[in-house]
Parts: C-alpha cells; sequence; structure tokens
C-alpha cells in the first residue's frame, strides 16, 4: 500500500517537473521583438529625408529651375525605395500591425509629397510647404523610431537615441 | 516542497510595479518629444497661414496630414503601452516559475 503511495508521489512530481519545464520557459509576447537592424535603418532614413529638404531649403530658392522636380526625381526614388523596405520588413513580423500601419502613412506621405513637388507650382515648391513636407515626414519617422525603441521598454536593453 | 503563495504573489507585484516604474519616465519623455513635435509643426502652419503664402485647399491637405501623424503618435503609444505589459508579465512569471521550480526542488538556470 505504502509502496503504491510512494510511486503516485514519484509520478506526481515527474509529471510537476515535466509542467513546470515546459511552462518555465514560456513568454507573453504581446509585439514582435526589437530589432537592432531595423532601428538602424529608420535611423538612417531618417536623416536622409532632414538631409534632402534641408538642403533642398537651403541651396535653391522658390520658383527658380534649381528646385524643379526634375532635379530631385532620383533622390525622391531613393527615399521610397528605403521607406517600401523598411514597410516590407515590417509587414513581415509578427504581431507588428502597429509598426505596419505607422509605415505604410509614411510612405504614403512620401508619394503625396513628390506628387506635390511634381504636379503642383510647375515642378516646384514653396519654401514653407519643404518646412513642412520636412516636418510632418520627420514626425512620422520620429513615430517608427519611437514604435521600434519602445519594445525595449521595461528590459534590461539599453536605449540608444533621442534620450 | 514549500510553496508560500502570499510570498510569491508579492514578489510578483513588486516586480511588476518596478518595472513599470522604471518605464513610465522613459514613455513620459517620448510624450513629451511628441507634443513638442506637434506644437513646431502647428507653428509653421500658422506662420505660412498668417504670412498668406498658403491656400485653403494647401491648409486642409496639412491638417489632413497632421491627422495621420496624430495616428502614428497613437500607434507608437500603443507599442509602448504592450511593451510595458509584456516585461511586466514576463518578470511576474519569471518569479512565479523561479518560485515553483524552488519548491520542486528544481534547479533552472
Amino acid at each position: 500500500m505504502n509502496k503504491m503511495i510512494i510511486q503516485k508521489q514519484k509520478i506526481a512530481l515527474l509529471l510537476l517537473t515535466v509542467f513546470t519545464l515546459s511552462f518555465s520557459a514560456c513568454k507573453v509576447q504581446l509585439i514582435s521583438a526589437y530589432d537592432a537592424n531595423i532601428h538602424t535603418q529608420i535611423l538612417t532614413t531618417t536623416t536622409n529625408i532632414d538631409s534632402f529638404y534641408t538642403q533642398m531649403l537651403a541651396t535653391t530658392k522658390a520658383d527658380s529651375a534649381n528646385r524643379a522636380y526634375t532635379n530631385f526625381a532620383s533622390a525622391y526614388a531613393a527615399i521610397e525605395v528605403q521607406l517600401r523596405s523598411l514597410y516590407n520588413l515590417n509587414c513581415t513580423r509578427a504581431k507588428n500591425a502597429q509598426q505596419d500601419t505607422i509605415c505604410k502613412l509614411t510612405l504614403a506621405q512620401w508619394v503625396k509629397y513628390e506628387a506635390m513637388h511634381k504636379g503642383t507650382g510647375n515642378g516646384t515648391l514653396k519654401d514653407f510647404q519643404i518646412t513642412l513636407n520636412r516636418d510632418f515626414m520627420l514626425a512620422k519617422m520620429q513615430a517608427m523610431e519611437v514604435s521600434e525603441r519602445a519594445k525595449t521598454l521595461g528590459t534590461n536593453q539599453a536605449n540608444t537615441t533621442n534620450q | 516542497m514549500a510553496f508560500d503563495i502570499s510570498a510569491t504573489f508579492q514578489s510578483m507585484e513588486s516586480a511588476v510595479q518596478s518595472t513599470v516604474t522604471t518605464a513610465w519616465p522613459q514613455a513620459q519623455a517620448i510624450w513629451l518629444q511628441f507634443a513638442q513635435t506637434n506644437k513646431d509643426i502647428l507653428q509653421d502652419i500658422a506662420m505660412a497661414t498668417i504670412s498668406g503664402g498658403m491656400t485653403t485647399e494647401q491648409l486642409q491637405s496639412y491638417l489632413a496630414d497632421m491627422k495621420t501623424t496624430l495616428q502614428t503618435q497613437l500607434l507608437a503609444s500603443e507599442i509602448m503601452a504592450l511593451a510595458v505589459a509584456q516585461a511586466a508579465a514576463n518578470v511576474a512569471l519569471d518569479i512565479f516559475w523561479a518560485a515553483v521550480n524552488k519548491a520542486i526542488g528544481l534547479k533552472t538556470t
């Protein structure tokens, strides 16, 4: 009788051990994991956008031929590629719907501003349009950067930027 | 094989509290950044409107951009909240399983 009880206890302990080992490695995952490469890519694209508009504002004048869309077409395309790459990368990540939407909205805004430059004012922009286009693009890039950096919140991983 | 449920829950609670407290100033700094960004944008819109350079159509277009910008900031804030909740839940689970392991005499790394 005692032998049976001991045997049952052993089985119970074994089951508990197996159960514990199975579940102790489980983690709650509400969002995708932090990706340092994507974070770097976001920061690089942000710098490129800032540089693009700041140079346009500093080196050209409103209504001048220098500010014509054709002079910036290749730079627009290069940044569009970077933004689309970020969007595609984020689409493939699980539990990443929010960041995916941020990337989509940012890309759509870039395309809108390119069309604005291409289609209005004889292919040029006013100074205030450049300033505002830069403001809005950088604001969306800031949200994108925060959405990646935020994934380290509450963990021991160091926050590297914008502190 | 002693398992003190009260002590375990107390440890879990203080770990969650500590995680949230540590993350709070970081989240607050980010919200301040967003607020400053929005302030700067609205100031630039006001300047362009006052100087007469901006048409009503352009103003409406930029206000639509403001709306999507706020949307992205809210989405980023949602990620921040989820990140803190995730970290807090995981730190609490780690403590719980460590207590269970200890109770059954199991050594895990």
